[in-house]
């Protein structure tokens, strides 16, 4: 059976521990132009960007492309801008306890799709991320999902999966999905041994 | 309340239970046995030792959590009981690893389905890997004495309209299906097995064995992770712990030292090789880690014109091994379909949607029904598994790489469910597969499917039976330890787990795993109780 795309497989020696540069040469832009960039992003990632206050993984910056994400992703399933934000917490308290080799990894994706030596050249987008319309945010989740590099594939699943999973997790998004919720709560949901 | 909390008992009444995340200094403890992890492997393996009157210690990586905290709330329980938080994947991040964090591990989380290893997956083990001692005939009291021990029996309420599709659909076509064995005692037909059992009706290592353990004056230590065994001359002499924090990301930097006798490793897959690997224990062969099998699963949504409400009632209660060895044990892949419960977190993250279609999907979650393969791999010279690699910061990674025959399973296990769930009323199909659309005819479907480009990312791959690993045998080459479980270079060094398998199962995994930790933890206590045994 010939359907799969054998001929585009992932690099025989990918690295998880991608520092930013390798990040950005062999994946998400491609070629050497971002020599500069990137040594410039090394740098400024050595101090990592302070937490936005009240968050326990995001940074201030990354806040608008998270906003976004949610609206391209989860779409008209969100009822309100105060519902969306309440999914940027969830998965701000859920990528915080995610295994410190996500994090990393997670970090180092929000870093080049909101830096602007990264930005444009990573994702396609000029503007502000808060200023996209929803056509404009799915454009960007398209051309990631229908790369021919793979690296941004990955990166489109698994932000995915990663917002998708938030969103339908939070009670809020309950009526969208019409699900009824836990059975029996009045005897079963207890108070937490918390040991 | 309604449901007594063992822990919460066991607790007050005495057990010795640590939670070293409090630590506020190194801390030593001393055993004959230490045992890493506490799922299927360990908590068989320390209930056996315990009863045979040896001091054990059992170290867990994840929290201890109990029915008082199983709220059946998803965004709870894959945070804190899961394996990196739910989001473990495969090295290319192509697959979604499922696996347990806490105490009980995956037994804690898992949905219960209880199958004894099929016969011609014993008799591959004998003849190609040497496997001593676990013929069908020579392991049927093992997996009998497990049965009683934790309450398996085919469950005979009718299934919840999840598993009744599959049921239907197998039934119109003439394809062979089953009730599913369930480890249970009065279970409530729920359906959070996923989350943790809030009634303790669910049998796993958490309400029977590990209790079982410390009422026998064994002690557990949590949120600690083996991060490498201390060994010289062939012999280990304890295992060296991190602390971790509560949230079980980041070791506190407090270290917990248990010296023991002797060591047995049950931190399953994946996680059981890293420790080997940390602690660069002698692997001559090169083989540790590698062989490694996931059981790939592809899975398809069928739109129902009936209400089905796939995340209520027992969560796995219907079987089919129609295709399972229908092209021969090692032919073209064969598979096992099952359905996975439909929580609506669970939900979200398999569908391979977004935007418009991935709201359109989750709109319709009552109506859905959801069916898996379990892609049976491991037993032809194109599936040789993933390997264990260990990264910068010590944590291990699994990379597993599909081909072509691998694909070719996902593709007709995709076809096969299609048929299936359009031979039972379907009004529509959709594999998951981004941009796959909802087929309306099974006709459609085929066409649909047999064309579509499967490949990594756009294509769902899960995956919640990690097996092998640290495969045993006789031969030194090809194993890791012995067909008792007993490490081939270490003196006192045992791996009494999921890893042990030299290929993937066949079936859903638990019953293995306790059927050969019972085999093997019942000849250790022999072992440990008579030191003139020599070993072979
Ligand atoms: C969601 C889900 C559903 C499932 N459903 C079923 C089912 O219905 N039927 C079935 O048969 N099987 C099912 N399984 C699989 C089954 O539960 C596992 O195959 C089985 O529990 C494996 O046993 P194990 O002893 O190898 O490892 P586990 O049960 O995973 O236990 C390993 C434990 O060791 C701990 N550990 C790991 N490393 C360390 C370390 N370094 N230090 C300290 N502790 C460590 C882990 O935290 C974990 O608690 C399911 C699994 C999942 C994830
Ligand atoms: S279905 Fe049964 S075993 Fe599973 S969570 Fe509910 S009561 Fe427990």
């Amino acid at each position: 059976m010939n359907k799969n795309t054998s001929a585009e497989k992932s690099p025989g020696g990918f690295n998880p521990a991608l520092n930013r540069r390798t990040f950005l040469k062999t994946g998400l832009v491609g070629g050497a132009i971002l020599s500069t960039a990137g040594a410039a992003l090394s740098l400024a990632g050595s101090t990592p960007a302070p937490k936005a206050s009240g968050y326990l993984f995001f940074a201030d910056t990354d806040i608008p492309f998270i906003r976004a994400l949610f609206r391209g992703i989860i779409g008209n399933a969100i009822p309100s801008e105060e519902i969306l934000m309440l999914g940027v917490r969830d998965l701000d308290k859920h990528s915080a306890k995610l295994s410190p080799e996500l994090q990393k990894i997670l970090r180092l994706l929000f870093d080049v799709a909101t830096m602007p030596l990264t930005k444009g050249l990573a994702t396609g987008v000029w503007k502000d991320w808060d200023n996209l319309t929803t056509e404009e945010v799915y454009a960007f989740l398209n051309r990631w999902q229908h790369s021919r590099l793979y690296l941004n594939r990955m990166a489109h699943a698994s932000l995915v999966q990663l917002t998708s999973m938030s969103w339908y997790g939070m009670p809020e998004s309950f009526e969208h999905s019409d699900y009824p919720g836990a059975p029996y709560t009045s005897v079963l949901i207890t108070k937490p041994n918390n040991y | 309340m309604a449901i007594k909390d063992l822990f919460a008992e066991g607790v007050a009444s005495g057990w010795k239970v640590h939670n070293a995340s409090r630590f506020e200094k190194d801390t030593t403890l001393e055993a004959d046995v230490a045992i890493v992890g506490t799922g299927a492997g360990g908590g068989t393996t320390a209930e056996i030792l315990a009863m045979a009157g040896f001091r054990v210690v059992m170290i867990e990586e994840g929290p201890l959590k109990s029915s008082n905290d199983f709220n059946m709330d998803e965004r709870e329980a894959y945070a804190t009981l899961y394996q990196e938080a739910v989001g473990r994947l495969s090295k290319d991040e192509a697959i979604t690893i499922l696996q347990g964090r806490s105490v009980g591990g995956s037994t804690t989380i898992n949905w219960t389905s209880s199958f004894r290893t099929p016969e011609p997956t014993l008799d591959y083990w004998t003849s190609e890997f040497g496997v001593k001692g676990t013929s069908v005939n020579e392991m049927a009291p093992w997996f009998a004495d497990r049965e009683e021990r934790l309450n398996v029996h085919i469950w005979e309420i009718p299934p919840n309209a999840n598993n009744s599709v599959l049921q239907k659909g197998c039934d119109a076509l003439g394809y062979e299906w089953k009730m599913i064995p369930r480890n249970i005692s009065g279970c409530w037909n729920l359906g959070y097995c996923g989350t943790g059992c809030p009634t303790n009706a669910k049998q796993s290592m958490l309400v029977t064995t590990i209790p079982g353990a410390l009422q026998r004056n064994a002690e557990l230590l949590f949120l600690a992770r083996a991060h490498y065994l201390r060994h010289k001359n062939g012999k280990v002499s304890g295992v060296v712990c991190q602390a971790m924090d509560e949230t079980c990301v980041k070791p506190t930097g407090k270290t917990i030292t248990v010296k023991a006798k002797h060591v047995v490793l049950s931190g399953g897959s994946i996680n059981s090789p890293a420790v080997l690997m940390r602690s660069a224990i002698p692997d001559p062969y090169n083989i540790v880690g590698k062989r490694t099998f996931l059981h790939p699963v592809p899975m398809t949504t069928a739109i129902m014109p009936e209400k089905i409400d796939g995340y209520h009632g027992a969560p796995q209660s219907v079987h089919s091994d129609h295709f399972q060895w229908k092209d021969g044990v090692t032919g073209p892949i064969g598979y096992k379909l099952e359905v996975p419960p439909l929580q609506p977190k669970l939900a979200a993250a398999l569908f391979r949607a977004r935007s418009e279609d991935l709201a359109d999907n989750m709109s319709k979650l009552p109506y859905m029904n959801v069916t898996l393969a379990l892609l049976r791999d491991g037993f032809h010279e194109q599936s040789q598994g993933g390997r264990v690699e260990i990264r910068n910061d010590g944590s291990p990674v699994l990379d597993y790489r599909m081909n072509e025959y691998l694909w070719d399973g996902m593709r007709r296990a995709m076809l096969s469910m299609a048929e299936i769930q359009f031979a039972a009323g379907a009004s529509t199909v959709r594999p998951h597969h981004y941009g796959a659309p909802h087929y309306k005819s099974w006709k459609e479907a085929k066409a649909g499917i047999s064309d579509l480009n499967l490949r990594e990312y756009d294509t769902l791959i899960g995956c919640a039976h990690v097996m092998g690993g640290c495969p045993m045998g006789e031969d030194q080459k090809r194993s890791v330890v012995n067909s008792l479980g007993e490490h081939h270079q270490m003196d006192n060094l045992s791996v009494i787990d999921g890893s042990v398998f030299p290929t993937s199962i066949g079936a859903n995994p638990q019953l293995s795993v306790y059927g050969q930790a019972a085999r093997m933890a019942t000849n250790l206590a022999e072992r440990l109780g008579s030191p003139v045994i020599t070993r072979t």
